[in-house]
């Protein structure tokens, strides 16, 4: 396998430096170091390998900046110190942190490389070996950590002093059974066990048992031998090749043994086992040292790239330290819990990419967005015309006392910038306009203006999946729910009494054939109620003539959260429906029948009560006269579109005429409204 | 398992055992501080990486000047997020080191397994990907109830992110499976009745880590169950 009169060839290290290694330095970097640039020590290691395939490495951890024992010159006890791992070698090293690219790039490499090993010759040469054998394992890290983009730049040397003439071995490598029976590897074994040792001497005793030694005993160990025994430990697992840390243990012996012509040396790997069952064999080298070797003044080792060039390595680390995206996996991994735990059907993927509009962003709108946000809903945007004032923070859970002053913030902006401090990784925005109002006439001044906010609005409806229905009027949601409705957006719609609340999720209209290629029948679903349903009066301008009490909401304050919170559910539930929005009502009645999502039942709407603690989930038929749903307001709104709803802002009363309920009186069909009626007394009288 | 000494003396002569192990502290003085730390190398295949046939090596010992050495990735990779090692031909790339800690947690007294897999140039593996390679995984869709499951915590002591295995379930589990040999004891032996599940608390952390371990990639070699079965 080996031949003899041949050159040995070493594996070289190359550097693994923790993740934990550049969190350390990061936080040095900014709290201890800031813009110094002085030398830092560092202490890495190297351990035995476990597989050939694994190349030597020197490994750099968390504690790679503490200093061991000896390094430190203060005996304070209460100091930590770097200790390496069992089974594993100290190498001292020392850390250049450049500030900048450009310092990094200019650094004096060679000249630190050649610093290095001058002091690896210093030390051989003044006996500080013996004292301490691990200053012949010396390397040196150039740094350039670009800390805003956590992404770091290093170059590592881990210096080997090249002698006048290259060390041969001259005779063949042998491995370490074929050199020692099974005792004497025992004893090898045993008292390298626990060693920190990297170098050390083996002498042959005569009662054929044999001693390891550290390597200042040499005199006491090999007074008259012709071929001294040494080892190190090595962390090359290779069956022909020794590791990088023999190099300068070789011109060590030479030079300080200069009267030893050859010397056996174990190349020992341990016995660990790994799990794969097989160890690694240690192997020994048989090798002539020339007795005016000296240090030629060169030394080589700088580690290569991946594209085997020598050259600084890059790393990244974004994601295991920006916090942005730390706090992402974290929500995203939080919420997957959910789904491990309790529901493995939960559809988190579908939850994350729903567009949610919110109209209005006052007590509902802030809590409701609190809540998708919990549900890891990341596109949110928020719609509403005031501003915040000082009442409005205790209620308005986005709020602070600083978005009322010194200059009251919108509404809407100030609860996008909110859900972004509380969680970056969201997408919120906002858009401050009042939405057009039946009833509320605009002047042909104002026309141009009300057209783009229409537009706008209905731009919005279009871009976002469901649309949250949060404003304090009642018309303020006639225009939502007719765009919500053409476009077939789903409309969550909340509204708040003093001790009640209402949650409706509006009808979606049956896909039409071509619209939906997939099994009609199984598509087609059930049609609701809107919020208007129920009304056979079109909506108008209630703002007018009403007392301060009356504008503002008045509410019990855990109404809105309780409000919003069922709201935000019903959504979910929706979106694990298989036909979402066209699921069929469902009532407490359905859930010992088996409900159709595994959540629960997907009810219609929702009454809560306070005064009872009670929340009732109903169910309301469309009416087919609806002044915001029906079919003939959606044709109407084809057919005219922009000039349509101005003529109803302008006169709300032409709704009860184009959908019908005007004709409705007329042609004495009461039966019809009275059944719908009625079904909303029993629903009363149910509350009772 | 009432008490971090206990841990500890476990975990130390665990380590007797199976010595790919270590133990690791990280304050001098406080008695309190240390946990086991186990890394494993694999390689894409997600095999732990075993012997093969030996490179050949030839040392390039030329002597190298600041301009041998080619800067100009600080130039090429500023401001941009892509790792350049994407196309690399460095076979190192492609070993992922599987670092496991086994931490004692005080409030469920209980042994926690925490794990990170990265690779060598320290780029961390995203959840997904290290999540496929557990065999765990497997288990999945089947049994989500009974087993326990990961979430990505800081580690307590490193204060890095980690993946740590719930520990909510161990107790209950280590409660059935002590009681199970208590009862196997029981028939072997019936004169000697000793063997009480306090008893058994001495194999607390082999018994758990023999039962975590496959389901997290671990192999758990033979000699260290041969080395338990003769205790």
């Amino acid at each position: 396998m080996a031949t003899t009169n041949n050159i040995i060839q070493y594996k070289e290290f190359s550097s693994l430096a923790n993740v934990s290694f550049w969190h350390e330095l990061s936080s040095k970097k900014l709290d201890v170091l800031k813009l110094k640039e002085d030398p830092l020590p560092v202490n890495a290691y190297y351990s035995y390998s476990t597989s050939q395939q694994l190349d030597p490495f020197l490994c750099l951890e968390y504690n790679s900046f503490l200093l061991t024992k000896s390094q430190s010159s203060n005996n304070n006890t209460t100091d930590r110190y770097f200790e390496p791992p069992t089974r594993s070698f100290l190498s001292n090293g020392i850390l250049y942190n450049y500030n900048t690219a450009e310092d990094f790039k200019q650094s004096p490499k060679a000249k630190l490389f050649e610093d290095a090993s001058k002091q690896i010759w210093n030390d051989i040469k003044s006996g500080n070996i013996e004292k301490d054998p691990t200053l012949l394992n010396r390397f040196i890290v150039l740094t350039f950590a670009d800390i805003k983009n956590h992404q770091f730049y290093y170059l590592f040397g881990i210096p080997a002093l090249l002698p006048t003439q290259p060390f041969e071995t001259i005779a063949p490598t042998v491995t370490l059974e074929e050199t020692y029976n099974e005792q004497q590897i025992q004893t090898l074994h045993s008292s390298l066990q626990s060693s920190t040792l990297p170098f050390f001497l083996i002498k042959n005793n005569a009662d054929s048992s044999i001693s390891v030694g550290s390597i200042d005993q040499w005199d006491s160990y090999f007074n008259d031998i012709e071929v001294p025994t040494v080892g190190f430990c090595d962390p090359c697992a290779l069956s022909s090749n020794p590791g990088w840390p023999l190099r300068n243990f070789l011109l060590y012996l030479s030079t300080a043994r200069p009267n030893v012509k050859k010397v056996r040396v174990v190349c020992y790997r341990a016995n660990i086992k790994v799990s794969g069952e097989q160890t690694i064999s240690s192997i020994v080298l048989t090798v002539a040292l020339n007795s005016n070797t000296e240090w030629s003044g060169k030394s080589v080792g700088w580690e290569k790239d991946t594209n085997g060039k020598i050259a600084p390595r890059f790393i990244s680390l974004a994601s295991t330290m920006d916090p942005m995206k730390l706090a992402s996996q974290s929500v995203d991994l939080n919420l997957k819990l959910m789904r491990w735990r309790v529901m493995p059907s939960l559809d988190l993927e579908t939850i994350k990419e729903t567009k949610c509009l919110l109209l209005g962003s006052g007590t509902l709108g802030c809590n409701v967005a609190r809540c998708l946000l919990s549900w890891g809903v990341r596109n949110v945007t928020f719609v509403d015309s005031s501003k915040v004032s000082y009442s409005n923070p205790v209620r308005q859970s986005l709020f602070n006392f600083e978005d009322c002053t010194p200059k009251a913030k919108e509404k809407s902006v100030a609860a996008a910038e909110s859900l972004k401090r509380i969680f970056p990784a969201v997408n919120a925005t906002s858009h401050v306009f009042s939405i057009p109002m039946p009833g509320h006439s605009v002047s042909a001044s104002q026309e141009e203006a009300v057209k783009s906010v229409f537009e706008n609005l209905e731009d919005l409806v279009k871009k976002n999946d469901v649309i949250f229905l949060l404003t304090d009027s009642r018309e303020s949601r006639w225009l939502p729910t007719l765009l919500a409705r053409y476009h077939n957006k789903q409309i969550i719609n909340a509204a708040l009494g003093f001790d009640s609340y209402l949650i409706v999720r509006h009808g979606i209209r049956e896909p039409n054939a071509n619209e939906s290629d997939t099994g009609a029948a199984n598509l087609k679903g059930q049609d609701l109620g809107c919020y208007f349903c129920n009304d056979v009066i079109a909506p108008t301008d209630t703002l007018k003539d009403r007392t301060l009490d009356q504008m503002c909401t008045v509410t019990r304050p855990g109404l809105s959260m309780m409000a919003s919170a069922i709201a935000v559910e019903l959504m979910i539930s929706i979106l694990h429906h298989p036909i979402k929005g066209r699921a069929q009502a469902e009532t407490e009645t359905d859930i010992y029948a088996g409900a159709s999502t595994p959540l629960g039942i997907v009810p219609h709407q929702l009454r809560g009560f306070l005064s009872h603690y009670q929340t009732m989930p109903l169910f309301g038929h469309p009416f087919k006269h609806c002044t915001a749903c029906s079919d003939q307001i959606l044709e109407e709104f084809k057919n005219r579109g922009w000039d349509f709803i101005l003529q109803v802002l302008n006169d709300s009363t032409c709704l009860t005429k184009i959908a019908g309920i005007d004709n409705l009186n007329q042609e004495d069909v009461n039966i019809d409204w009275e059944i719908d009626l009625s079904d909303d007394d029993d629903d009363e009288k149910d509350n009772e | 398992m009432t008490s971090f000494q206990e841990f500890k003396n476990q975990a130390l002569s665990l380590i007797n055992g199976w010595n790919e192990w270590c133990w690791v502290t990280h304050r001098q003085r406080v008695d309190e501080d240390g946990y086991l730390v186990l890394k494993l190398y694999k390689n894409k295949a997600n095999c732990i990486l075993t012997s093969t046939t030996s490179s050949s090596i030839r040392n390039d010992d030329n002597q190298i000047e600041d301009n041998d050495i080619d800067m100009s990735i600080v130039d090429s990779s500023v401001n941009s997020n892509n790792n350049n090692n994407n196309n690399s031909v460095d076979q190192d790339t492609d070993i992922h080191i599987y670092e496991y800690h086994v931490i004692f947690s005080r409030s469920y007294q209980v042994p926690v397994l925490y794990l990170n897999v990265y690779k060598k140039d320290s780029t961390v593996l995203s959840w997904s990907d290290i999540w496929n390679t557990l065999p765990l995984s497997k288990y999945d869709s089947s049994s989500h109830n009974i087993v326990p499951y990961f979430s990505q915590v800081e580690h307590p002591i490193l204060g890095i992110p980690f993946y740590q295995l719930h520990p909510c379930e161990t107790p209950n589990l280590m409660k059935q499976i002590l009681s199970v040999s208590k009862e196997e004891h029981d028939d072997e032996d019936n004169n000697n009745n000793n063997d009480t599940i306090e008893n058994l608390q001495q194999y607390f952390l082999s018994s758990w880590l023999s039962i975590v371990s496959p389901l997290v990639g671990i192999n758990i070699p033979l000699h260290f169950l041969k080395y338990m079965s003769n205790k």
